[in-house]
């Protein structure tokens, strides 16, 4: 592991150079260091990460998209997916992770889960409108809508670690909440696993508990620094904490806090 | 039906209350249960509502408006729901500009794509922090000026880059939607991404076309058009741009 991480941070800082002298081109770059990011990820360096939906055994799906927060605050959409063999189709996927909170979505899902004769469904078919979840400060909730497993419909906003009951060796899980070793937490809003064999998790988000606020900033301190480099900033986001409109009056909108993250604007 | 009914509602509590400002105002937001409010998309700037309403060209309040919690935005007071706004954006605290208001509702404008996109929030509730922002940012494209106000008056003045000619900076009335220290793009060590997107860069590297204003390494786009659609300006500027709030409404023409 140790050799693929270094070869990520060199394809990482070689992006960076691209990226400044040329934008398009650094993009299939930046793209190819996120994906080599997100196996080389351990506990101890992102603490907060998501994904919209990973399979393994019979089928078999990436964690897609994946987003952690080893650049700050970051995330990724993908319009659709159609996995191999049509047995996925999802219309929207998206997964967002930052000091302190993840949070993973789905729309327009269905899962063809006929490969898996184990599972003993009249309908092997997984789908759902619309699947959430959220890891916020180290607590975590999920949501379903019009979510249905065969022909079992799934609970809008199930209890942490919710079971239903399926015919078969599946053990299915709703609003699935594991604590990790590292102390972070791990919501999946549904999670399947069949036979010990296969795995599907729809909707994941991992958090830890963000970073302490710092008190609020003297509002004529400039949050930039003066020689460009910003390596010296917490870059802190646990909260906002400006205006304090206890009445009519409101109070004057506060200075940002410039937050580590990484978007890609049009240079 | 349930349309006239708000309305008469909102007529009897105007009626009570004696001093509310506006009709209709305050029409009570349609209940959104848990289902709804999960299939509602998020307004991101990853987020796109073709159908939300563009910009009603309202005289901006002054006024931004932090969601504590994710927030039903709708497609007018009392209308239908059409997303959901969260408590950040890329990492920072959400703020949004409100550009008209009625009784208890507040037109905002959205990060999403398209451009202009607009819809209504009710503010009845302590779950929205109101605060006021007196900075405005103007920007001339062809004149490659950018202009902070505050409360009308001049602040500062520098010149900037713009787009190329195949990849314009967009125009309107765009607004800050966070503060970013960069961690991975090395030419500008803070951006200032804003509401608006490329009308003709679909998705710009990992990004979906976010337009932002940051430096740049030299000063070579100093009076040209040589970005891909974002505004770059000088270090001088970016010093002075970073203070602004959250929510601070970038005029482009």
């Amino acid at each position: 592991m140790p050799g693929l991480f270094l070869l990520s941070r060199r394809v990482n800082s070689l992006s960076k150079r691209r990226l400044a002298a040329c934008g398009v081109a650094a993009a299939s770059a930046a793209l190819t260091a996120g994906m080599l990011f997100a196996p080389a990820a351990s506990a101890d360096e992102a603490q907060n990460s998501a994904f919209a939906l990973s399979a393994t055994g019979l089928i078999k799906i990436d964690p897609v998209p994946y987003v952690d927060d080893t650049n700050g605050a970051a995330e990724k959409s993908v319009a659709e997916i159609g996995a191999e063999q049509q047995l996925a189709h999802v219309e929207l996927l998206n997964a967002r992770a930052g000091d302190g909170f993840a949070k993973s979505s789905v729309a327009g899902l269905s899962l063809d889960l006929s490969p898996l004769a184990d599972l003993g469904l009249s309908k092997p078919l997984l789908s759902a409108e619309a699947v959430e979840a959220t890891c916020d400060n180290g607590v975590g909730s999920s949501s379903l809508a019009n979510a249905k497993l065969g022909d079992i419909p799934l609970d809008v906003a199930a209890p942490p670690n919710t079971g239903v009951e399926v015919p078969g060796v599946a053990s299915v899980l709703l609003n699935k909440q594991t604590q990790n070793d590292d102390g972070s937490l791990t919501v999946t809003a549904i999670s399947i696993e069949v036979n010990g064999l296969q795995t599907i998790d729809i909707a994941s988000a991992t958090c830890a508990e963000a970073a302490e606020v710092p008190e609020k900033p003297e509002p004529t301190d400039p949050p930039g620094d003066d020689n460009g480099d910003n390596g010296d900033n917490d870059g802190d986001n646990g909260g906002n904490d400006g205006g304090d409109n206890g009445g009519s009056q409101v109070g004057a909108a506060p200075v940002p806090t410039p937050v580590k993250a990484h978007l890609d604007v049009t240079g | 039906m349930a349309a006239v009914a708000a309305t008469s509602l909102a007529f009897l509590t105007v009626a009570c209350g004696g001093e509310e400002e506006a009709a209709g105002g305050d029409v009570a937001p349609v209940a959104v249960s848990q289902e709804d409010l999960t299939k509602l998309p998020d307004a991101t700037t990853y987020g796109d509502l073709p159908n939300a309403a563009k910009d009603s060209g309202g005289e901006s309040t002054g006024k931004v408006l932090h969601p504590k919690k994710d927030l039903v935005v709708y497609n007018e007071v009392g209308g239908e729901p059409i997303a959901k706004l969260p408590t950040t954006q890329v990492g920072s605290p959400t703020w949004v500009p409100v550009i008209a208001e009625k009784g208890e509702w507040a037109e905002i404008l959205l990060p999403t794509r398209p451009n202009a996109a607009s819809g209504w929030i009710h503010t009845g509730t302590d779950e929205v922090e109101a605060a006021q922002n007196d900075f405005v940012v103007n920007i001339n494209r062809d004149d490659f000026k950018l202009e902070i106000t505050e409360n009308g008056e001049s602040i500062g003045s520098w010149t900037i880059g713009t787009g190329k000619k195949e990849y314009p900076t967009p125009k309107g009335r765009a607004y800050i939607i966070a503060s970013i220290e960069e961690t991975v793009n090395d030419y500008s060590p803070i951006v200032l991404p804003l509401s608006f997107h490329s009308d003709s860069h679909e998705t710009f590297g990992g990004g979906p076309g976010t337009v932002g204003i940051h430096t740049w390494p030299d000063d070579s786009f100093v009076g040209k058009e040589t970005s891909d659609g974002c505004i770059r300006v000088t270090k001088e500027a970016l010093d002075e741009l970073v203070k602004l709030p959250l929510g601070t409404i970038v005029n482009i023409v």
